[in-house]
């Protein structure tokens, strides 16, 4: 997706971009949380291109709503329009990505939160929200959510001791130099 | 072929036939400049099929310069610059300019780096003037990517680049240069010094461009190395930066002082006169108390309208509340959301808890919220520094400082054996009592060459 997203970034730059091409990359743009960037873009569209896919506007509010953290309007926009064939598989990611990053903000945020408001955050209905909780090990007491921060994933892998040395020995005589 | 630009070929085609044979190219090219802008344009596009990127890239170059004069005109009355062109003369030239920034050959091109750098100028200008910037970023990105000789060196042709990416409001192609910190001025072909403006204004643009991406730290170092370029006199585009610079540290809550240490004296004497209403807004955010930054905001809103700056002062408004809130990160350990609200004077707690949200996202407070009792808990930097992540970090800012100082090193060694040096110490050498200069004041005047 990523290949694709480059290329349709050079056919903007290239002028050449439809607007199919224009909504196609907005999507992505928010799928990769290039935010401020999708702001630009939509700057950029000549009139003609915002009045062929009104769901460009839509775009739009969703953007200003993620800028916002408003987790609410963010889902409520996306299930309530009907978008193009060409960007639905995009949109689908786009909000199961928005619900990752939104898990992962109360994991290390909140010690308590409501169920109604965390499933309206999330927008999933109740008895979702419990799959959700009980497949993260979280508990749920009184109506309330308590999250458990999970431990920051590093892609680095464990460093050997040897190497770390290696490293050290070439700062030492570097400025022993 | 007109004999002007027949001429022009021949003449090309059997200097270069000899080995470094630039210096005689250029010699021409001087020579017979104007003649070329005077052909006409299709005498021009039948010379250019005539020579080759290999050999004649100096005489393309040339050619390519001459059509793009052709289509300047200067305005009697206001001396203005603009330009005049047939879409389909423009697609061709565009064309022609992109074959030539790809494949011409850079080593004969360095020969007339003014040439080369006027006409991606020139290029620059016409697509801004046309409101068509976008089509020309891809063009003068490789053209700054090929005459370049090293990553860390600025050339004029920077400027254009990011002028270009702030007039079309598509800036990724400008980041992997902006990204890298510079080392060098590319030196220009003739004896003029680096052009003083394009220096300042590839740092006001750059400041500007990671503004927009709320890269407030780096637009900040982008705006003071414009403030402190040493001058004699004060420049239009050090007075903007400096206003600019102000907001951006007001946004990131950087502490930086009202006027940058290296501040130029002629700049920072002129300011209180210049940039009176963003002083006063420094001075307001510093009060810490919303209602007076927002009054002085109210105040000087023209001004800051005029300036084009008043979408970052409502920025510097919600920056205060930022900043009070992790004042009282300092005195709470808990706290509840509704009194975070007061404290801040935001209006709803709903909305002190967005705002709280925001930053422990960010990383800019440490806490955690409990809807159950409505309160906020404050905590430490969980950071132990003994992660493999940290270590990476510390690595790689151990390769920066090193890089740093070898890069010092060398130009302690290139200053110390410049002509204008070693007879500054040969005349101080007379008097022991008086301490020879460094070389770091040699670095400044090379620098107040700009």
């Amino acid at each position: 997706m990523k290949e694709e997203f480059q290329e349709y970034e050079y056919e903007v730059i290239e002028r050449n971009f439809t607007a199919e091409v224009a909504l196609k990359l907005f999507a992505l743009k928010l799928y990769f949380m290039e935010l401020e960037d999708a702001k630009l873009l939509w700057k950029r569209l000549p009139t003609s291109h915002r009045e062929a896919f009104p769901e460009l506007k839509q775009l739009l509010l969703v953007c200003q709503a993620m800028i916002g953290q408003d987790f609410v309007t963010i889902h409520k926009i996306l299930q309530d329009t009907v978008w193009s064939a060409h960007i639905e598989p995009i949109v689908s990611l786009l909000q199961e990505k928005v619900r990752e990053k939104t898990l992962s903000l109360v994991s290390y945020a909140y010690t308590h939160i409501s169920v109604q408001e965390l499933a309206a955050m999330l927008s999933v209905s109740t008895a979702k929200l419990q799959e959700i909780v009980s497949s993260a090990s979280w508990t749920i007491e009184n109506g309330m959510v308590m999250p458990k921060a999970t431990p920051q994933d590093s892609n680095l892998p464990a460093r050997k001791e040897i190497v770390d040395l290696a490293s050290l020995t070439r700062l030492v005589s570097y400025l022993e130099n | 072929m007109a004999s002007a630009t027949e001429k022009f070929v021949i003449s090309i085609c059997e200097i270069s036939v000899a080995p470094e044979s630039q210096n005689a190219v250029c010699t021409l090219i001087a020579r017979l400049y104007d003649s070329l802008v005077k052909s006409p344009t299709a005498h021009l596009d039948a010379a250019l099929g005539a020579l080759t990127h290999e050999e004649h890239s100096l005489g393309i170059l040339a050619i390519l310069s001459a059509k793009l004069h052709q289509l300047e005109v200067v305005d009697a009355g206001s001396g203005k610059r603009y330009y005049s062109v047939e879409v389909a003369s423009l697609d061709k030239l565009l064309a022609q300019l992109d074959s030539f920034v790809r494949a011409g050959n850079m080593e004969h091109v360095r020969y007339a780096v003014d040439t080369y750098t006027e006409m991606i100028h020139r290029m620059a200008e016409l697509l801004i003037h046309r409101k068509e910037a976008i089509r020309g970023i891809s063009i003068v990105a490789k053209a700054v990517e090929r005459i370049r000789t090293s990553e860390t060196l600025l050339t004029p042709t920077h400027t254009d680049l990011c002028h270009l990416c702030l007039s079309a409001k598509s800036f990724q192609a400008a980041f992997p240069f902006l990204d890298i910190d510079i080392t060098d001025l590319q030196k220009p072909s003739s004896q003029a010094a680096y052009d003083s403006k394009a220096f300042l204004l590839y740092y006001y643009y750059g400041g500007m461009i990671y503004a927009v991406f709320k890269k407030f730290k780096r637009a900040s170092y982008f705006f003071e190395i414009a403030i402190s370029t040493p001058a004699s006199v004060i420049s239009a585009i050090m007075v903007q930066a400096y206003k600019k610079y102000i907001l951006v540290n007001l946004i990131s809550n950087s502490g930086e002082p009202l006027v940058p240490k290296f501040t130029a004296p002629v700049l920072s004497r002129g300011l209180k006169t210049h940039a009176g209403a963003y002083q006063d807004l420094y001075h307001s955010y510093n009060s810490s108390v919303q209602s007076t930054l927002q009054a002085t905001a109210d105040k000087h809103r023209p001004i800051f309208e005029r300036d084009d700056n008043y979408g970052l002062v409502k920025q510097c408004i919600k920056s205060l509340y930022i900043k009070n809130i992790k004042k009282l990160t300092k005195t709470f350990l808990t706290l509840s959301i509704t009194d975070v609200a007061n404290r801040v004077h935001l209006p709803t707690s709903a909305e002190a808890e967005k705002y709280l949200l925001k930053m422990i996202e960010n990383g800019e407070i440490y806490a955690k919220i409990n809807k159950k009792d409505d309160m906020v808990e404050f905590h430490d930097n969980p950071e132990k520094y003994n992660n493999p992540a940290m270590l990476a970090f510390i690595q790689q800012q151990e390769k920066i400082c090193v890089a740093v100082n070898k890069k010092m090193s060398d130009m302690e060694r290139e200053i110390s054996v410049t002509p204008d040096y070693v007879s500054k110490v040969g005349s101080y050498s007379a008097d022991d009592d008086i301490a020879k200069p460094s070389t770091s004041a040699g670095m400044t005047s090379i620098s107040e060459n700009l």
